[in-house]
């Protein structure tokens, strides 16, 4: 009887690992949507966060171990954006491969360019701040690019077989993302220098990329509820902005206080869409950044 | 006690009231590191990052002189477009580089100051609240890192006003075939829900439930051993423990010899824990442990008495759409068979409890535990032998509800006020005191701190 339950374990454990092709597996939805790009045919991939979770704060469920446990390649933003969640999945999905350090391991912001916004101090004083700068990257669609091209070349050492496909599908990706941004830049060129008020310091990328400035946060400082003090102070701030700046957030802060901030500012709330997938037609990368454009440029505008 | 619940209630509003001030009085982030790039046309922006996509970690730094010429470059164009924030800094390296090497290190404090309108029902002096007053409950030490790539190190060392201990210091190895993984070292047993959490951190009440005080004393069930499991390839999660460890512990465990015997004198343990995804939002856990090792029963060495624990929990959390938000219940069963010099004792418990977490900053939580089910039935003539431990093995009925409510600051430090009713611990048939307690608790996180599992 025992001795036929482990057999069958056993089948079951080879079965499992005999697959050929690459599974990998994406911590963010934005990271599994560029990971699709470049796997294309030759692979499968999974998300664990749902699109409409704050990345900080996800659950990490034990169905997630049984994801990571299967993974060839794991995929995640990095800088201690998945801290609160991923470690202990990663540590139960007994897969050697795709552990720190191992080819299977992808760290998304090491491909993605030199981070913005590296604190020169680390001080709790100073909110939840990331000891290796800004994580929030795929707000810039140049970091994606050269992301992409990074997951090909890791895929190639990692599936010699199908490198050729990893590389021609990544560079086919990067043509298309580069087509794309010349049409966005053009589309927000007119708003170049205007200014934003992001919930949190989670649209650097964005704005270093379109021009935009960040007047200041609705969150006094990574992580830390806003006070009354502050969001007065805030929209005293604010009320002195000419042209207005308009607030932003993702659909995961507190809406009611962006709101607020926006109404007493006589200003326009811009919602983002949170990450790619959350909202209808927001399944690819560039069906999502266009999404994130339009709304963003439908708010400057009204905000004149 | 009115004078204690006013300061209390004091403090809890004087904190609440202050704690975001002062947070919003420190210089806001944009002016701490102003994003490279404000202000600076797309194309002068394009330049920072990199053309070439490096293809691993050792992305080649921008030569010296290309730097030089972006800074001069980027200065000019400030300067001609009348450009208002002062130019990008280029963030030196910093000089100590957290998490180099270094493993993570963490401390989490936990201090309450309690009232009991009566004299507390009995535990042992540990980390839970014993006394009126404040106490430092723990102060938790957390050192944390993979120590090579075969292996992950834990430890964790609680430290009291009386001294240091390990509560836990454990490997565990990252990628051994066929799904096993193998734990050695000092760790909680791997028994229930509970057992297994350092629960100041984790549990939304300051103290523990009934069932785990009365079955596992103060320091939780845990001992120096190895541990091996097994995720089973399965579509569904299902997760297989087995531990032995030594039998150490201060209730329903213990070796009756100066030294260990054999095997007989570990405690073992086993576990089996399920999880399901009910959708997007909804998740439940189902587990059953069972223990079973020698307990000190006897005043002599060389006794062969032995108890076992049985136990069910149930851990079910539904998640808010897009917030912080969740709503969570946490139920656990546990029973304990124990033979004694003259007969067999036997007892039952169970606790649930519900947790709003309402937002980020707010937590609120109802509770109720109780000891019986069975009742504490007695068979034979039990007599134990060893005082110290009688008042913990002999049957009693026990009831007790509680609520607690938390304000978190940040992730960092939180607050909270917590109200229980004890019935009365007493033997089966006779009446018990009833005792009201109120717990005003504070924790604090300093460092990096590793994420508790789900």
């Amino acid at each position: 009887m025992s001795a036929r339950l482990l057999a069958f374990l056993l089948a079951l454990c080879t079965a499992s690992g005999a697959a050929a092709e690459t599974r990998v597996v994406a911590s963010l939805p934005a990271l599994g949507a560029i990971a699709r790009e470049v796997v294309g045919d030759k692979g499968t991939v999974t998300v664990l966060a749902p699109p409409t979770q704050d990345p900080h704060f996800v659950d990490g469920k034990p169905s997630m171990m049984l994801a990571l446990n299967r993974a060839d390649v794991l995929i995640d933003a990095g800088l201690g954006l998945e801290q609160g969640w991923l470690p202990p999945l990663l540590t139960g999905a007994r897969n050697a491969k795709i552990q720190p350090g191992q080819p299977g391991n992808v760290d998304a912001t090491a491909l993605a360019g030199a981070p913005l916004e590296a604190p020169a101090s680390l001080d709790r004083a100073l909110g939840d701040v990331h000891a290796g700068g800004n994580p929030h990257f795929w707000y810039d669609p140049r970091r994606v690019q050269q992301v992409a091209g990074g997951l090909a070349d890791r895929l190639a050492a990692i599936d010699p077989a199908n490198a050729e496909a990893y590389r021609a599908n990544a560079a086919a990706f990067r043509a298309r993302i580069e087509e794309k941004r010349a049409g966005w830049e053009a589309q927000m060129a007119p708003f170049r220098g205007r200014a934003l008020v992001p919930f949190h310091k989670s649209l650097v990328y964005l704005e270093a990329w379109l021009g935009l400035r960040e007047l200041a946060t609705v969150e006094p400082l990574p992580g830390i509820a806003p006070s009354p003090s502050h969001l007065a102070g805030l929209i005293v701030q604010m009320r002195k902005e000419q042209p207005p700046a308009v607030v932003v957030s993702e659909p995961w802060y507190n809406q009611s206080v962006a709101r607020t901030v926006a109404d007493k500012a006589a200003t326009q709330l811009v919602l983002l869409p949170g990450d790619v997938g959350a909202a209808p037609g927001t399944d690819g990368y560039a069906a999502w950044m266009d999404a994130v454009l339009s709304r963003l440029r439908e708010g400057l505008d009204k905000a004149r | 006690m009115s004078r204690i619940l006013s300061t209390a209630a004091a403090a809890f509003t004087l904190a609440a009231l202050l704690a975001p001030r002062a947070a919003g009085a420190a210089s806001p982030p944009a002016e701490v590191a102003p994003p490279e790039g404000t202000a600076r046309p797309a194309e002068a922006a394009t330049e920072r990052v990199p053309a070439a996509a490096p293809a691993d970690d050792t992305a080649a730094a921008q030569p010296d002189g290309d730097d030089a010429e972006r800074r001069r470059l980027e200065q000019e164009l400030a300067a001609s477009l009348g450009a208002t924030t002062p130019p990008p800094q280029a963030t030196p390296p910093p000089a100590f580089a957290p998490g180099r090497l270094l493993p993570d290190i963490s401390l989490v404090g936990s201090f309450v100051a309690s009232y009991f309108s009566d004299e507390p029902t009995l535990r042992f002096p540990a980390h839970e609240p014993t006394h009126r007053g404040p106490e430092l409950q723990e102060l938790e030490l957390a050192l944390q890192s993979n120590i090579d790539p075969h292996f992950r190190g834990d430890v964790f060392l609680a430290i009291s006003l009386d001294g240091i201990e390990v509560e836990e210091a454990y490997f565990t190895t990252l990628g051994l075939p066929w799904n096993l993984q193998v734990r050695g070292g000092a760790f909680y047993a791997p028994f229930g829900r509970f057992n297994q959490q350092h629960f100041l951190e984790v549990s939304p009440f300051a103290d523990m439930p009934l069932p785990n005080r009365r079955f596992f004393g103060g320091e939780q069930l845990r001992g120096v051993g190895a541990e091996a499991s097994v995720l089973v390839p399965l579509p569904f999660f299902l997760e297989l423990r087995a531990s032995l460890q030594t039998a150490g512990n201060e209730v329903s465990f213990g070796v009756p010899a100066e030294e260990i015997r054999d095997l007989g004198d570990m405690l073992a343990v086993g576990r089996a824990l399920s999880s399901f995804d009910l959708g997007e939002r909804l998740t439940l856990n189902l587990g059953v442990s069972a223990a079973t090792g020698p307990n000190a029963s006897r005043a002599s060495l060389a006794g062969d008495d032995r108890t076992a624990v049985f136990g069910g929990d149930l851990y079910l959390k539904l998640r808010d759409e897009s917030s912080q938000a969740f709503t969570a219940l946490q139920s656990e069963y546990l029973y304990r068979r124990a033979t004694v010099p003259g007969g067999t004792l036997e007892q039952g418990g169970a606790y649930a409890w519900i947790v709003r977490r309402f937002s980020a900053q707010w937590e609120a939580a109802v509770r109720y535990d109780a000891l019986g089910l069975p009742a504490g039935s007695a068979q034979g003539a039990p007599a134990i032998e060893n005082e110290e431990l009688a008042a913990f093995l002999a049957p009693a009925r026990q009831q007790r509800v509680g609520a607690a409510l938390t304000h978190f600051f940040s992730e960092f430090s939180r607050l909270r006020l917590q109200a229980n009713y004890d019935f009365g611990l007493a033997p089966p048939g006779e009446s018990a005191e009833a005792v009201a307690e109120i717990f005003l608790q504070f924790q604090f996180v300093l460092g990096a701190h590793g994420a508790h599992p789900f």
